[in-house]
């Protein structure tokens, strides 16, 4: 269990908070070398093994204490803050606009889930392209399964222009510049949407510090897709269970933590899975045999702010029905009502 | 031990400053349990909303926090809140709306009531629910936790942080009295593996909580969300439980934080998604 890297709760990372040299020695000399066990020990038995003062040792509580705890804040002023420092992002489509009750809010993570070929991709693809078109920002797009297709964003830009300015020139440079706006990062495995995910949150703190120079390409990030979550993930799973849940919630707490300092907004693709009634009881109902939920599991609900449904109903070639629904949400309340939409070669309508 | 080296009040001030308030939640179980148990009044606890996702939780908080910070003309408690919101899931524009509902209705049952009377109290008027929107959501002190460190941390500061309050109260700024945690399980399985403190969490944060009901009689309110499944049944449940004892077998409950976690809940609401 024990790692070798470094700790970053080595005490000599806080040597200022220590008050001076001669009590970081006493520290570190005796076991309590780490800012956990400092905050969380008995100070008695501290200042019997360090021989530093109590009223120093509480100095000291109070000084890491004022580090690593995370600051209140007034609820007016989360408000305020909120009101001028969010922003809401249109997908691309009234229709999930309107369910979404205007768009995208940055600072959030929308889930998508729905069965193979229901639209999750195109709907996402419909996003990233209306972002970095209409609102001229950068997304991030993670694809674990070669599903992003560059000439499809081209196809859906075009017949939008075409759509919006009657006239069939459309420039070339434009479509350049808001393809240049997407990145595209291939992702297979958890570990490396880990670290990919990680060097991204330093990067936007580096970015936060020194804002003099902030022409690089975080600074205007406002959108990392997803997808999909349940192939990176999912793999995790069946093994030693806990494992497989830490790696699954560190990325999420990484996740919510970009989203929320950052204001980005994270849009997660994810799988579904039907439903199977367990042996034991088998007695109670059996219309649960065939529902579907979004892959992952329990824990995992509780991680994205809303989840979005795509139902996707297949008869013939001709006749398709795609309609999309709230599934859970802690803004919008307006879960029965399905959203009918289709795909088009400009997109989503 | 910790808290008891600097004398910061004296028993007089304890005892003029803090008087006994009964809390109600606004929801109707569990006030009834409140008010059955004085004990309960004297000595604050943890009441704990437990369910799977999307049972509910979060809104039955956010019924709990609005009853908390209405002011006292309007049916509510009037009282200071802390607000852990660990899984970053806290919608101030969704409280904004629950809180708008709650206000015009209040006006309109009070038109009917007087409604002779010309109704000079324009319910309509957005300015004015926006100044009392604001001044109710003084009340409210947020934080979020990124990782369980940072919570032991905040837990542990939390005394501190009741204390400024109560000495900066104002019309607007009232008294703790009053913490909800959303939700106790966020961390459940990252302390499992264990991240690289050297401290056990579990206990820590429990053993935090247990310090700051007794030092302000705080009443708690922690969600727990249903991680591992059970089989699922149709109604609602409560359970009870007084002095310790333990749950009863038919409950749909599955107590994964442990035994001295089961100890300081005294109240347990089990919601069932449907």
């Amino acid at each position: 269990m024990e790692t070798e890297e470094d700790n970053y709760l080595d005490i000599k990372y806080f040597q200022t908070q220590l008050i001076n040299n001669d009590i970081f020695l006493k520290f570190s000399n005796s076991e309590f070398n780490t800012v956990d066990l400092i905050l969380f020990s008995d100070i008695f038995r501290m200042h019997k093994m360090t021989t530093v003062a109590l009223s120093d040792i509480q100095k000291i509580q109070i000084n890491l204490q004022k580090i690593f705890a995370s600051i209140p804040i007034n609820a007016q002023q989360h408000y305020y803050e909120r009101c001028n420092m969010s922003s809401m992002f249109s997908t691309g489509s009234d229709t999930v606009d309107e369910l979404l009750g205007g768009g995208l809010l940055s600072g959030e993570i929308v889930e998508i889930f729905g069965s193979t070929a229901s639209g999750k991709t195109q709907l996402a693809m419909n996003c990233t392209l209306s972002l970095a078109m209409q609102y001229k920002k950068n997304v991030i797009y993670i694809d674990s399964s070669s599903s992003f297709s560059p000439s499809r964003i081209v196809e859906m830009y075009n017949n939008n222009v075409i759509m919006k300015s009657t006239s069939n020139m459309t420039d070339d440079q434009e479509i350049f510049t808001i393809l240049d706006r997407i990145k595209l990062c291939s992702c297979y495995d958890a570990t490396l949407l880990f670290e990919l995910l990680n060097q991204l949150s330093l990067q936007l703190e580096n970015e936060k510090r020194d804002q003099q120079n902030s022409n690089t390409y975080v600074c205007s990030l406002k959108m990392v897709v997803i997808d999909s979550i349940g192939t990176i993930l999912s793999p995790l799973f069946g093994g030693k269970q806990t494992q497989g849940h830490y790696i699954m919630m560190a990325i999420s707490r990484l996740m919510k933590q970009i989203a929320d300092s950052f204001q980005v907004v994270f849009l997660v693709i994810n799988n579904t899975v039907s439903q199977t009634v367990s042996s034991k009881d088998k007695t109670t109902s059996d219309q649960h045999k065939n529902e579907i939920k979004s892959a992952l599991g329990e824990s995992w609900l509780a991680i994205s702010n809303h989840q979005l449904m795509i139902h996707h109903k297949y008869t013939d070639d001709d006749e398709e029905k795609r309609s999309i629904s709230v599934e859970k949400s802690t803004r919008i309340k307006n879960e029965t009502k399905y959203f009918p939409f289709t795909i088009t070669s400009a997109g989503i309508s | 031990m910790n808290q008891n080296l600097g004398y910061d009040t004296t028993a007089q001030q304890l005892f003029y400053k803090r008087e006994k308030k009964q809390i109600l939640t606004g929801i109707s179980d569990v006030d009834q349990y409140i008010k059955e148990k004085s004990q309960f009044i004297q000595n604050g606890g943890v009441i704990e909303i437990y369910g799977s996702s999307g049972s509910g939780k979060s809104e039955t908080v956010l019924q709990i926090l609005i009853h908390s910070i209405l002011p006292f003309d309007m049916g509510g408690s009037e009282i200071g809140v802390i607000f852990f919101d660990n899984d970053y899931k806290f919608d101030i524009f969704r409280l904004k709306d629950l809180m708008y509902k709650k206000y015009k209705q209040h006006f309109q049952n009070n038109n009917n009531n007087n409604n002779n009377n010309n109704s000079e109290g324009n319910c309509d008027d957005d300015k004015e629910f926006n100044e009392f929107f604001k001044k109710c959501i003084g009340r409210l002190h947020l934080l979020r936790c990124k990782d369980s460190f940072q919570f032991l941390v905040t837990l542990k500061s939390t005394s501190q942080l009741i204390k400024n309050i109560a000495n900066h109260s104002d019309e607007t700024n009232k008294e703790v009295y009053l913490m909800i945690i959303d939700s106790i399980s966020a961390f459940y399985w990252l302390d499992q593996k264990g991240e690289a403190l050297n401290v056990r969490p579990n206990l820590i944060w429990i053993d935090c909580i247990r310090k700051l009901i007794s030092e302000f009689s705080l009443l708690v309110i922690a969600t727990k969300q249903a991680i591992f499944s059970s089989s699922s049944q149709q109604q609602q449940q409560n359970t009870h439980h007084h002095n310790n004892q333990n749950i009863p077998p038919a409950t749909p409950h599955k107590e994964f934080l442990g035994n001295e976690w089961s100890k300081l809940v005294k109240y347990r609401k089990c919601l069932i998604h449907k």
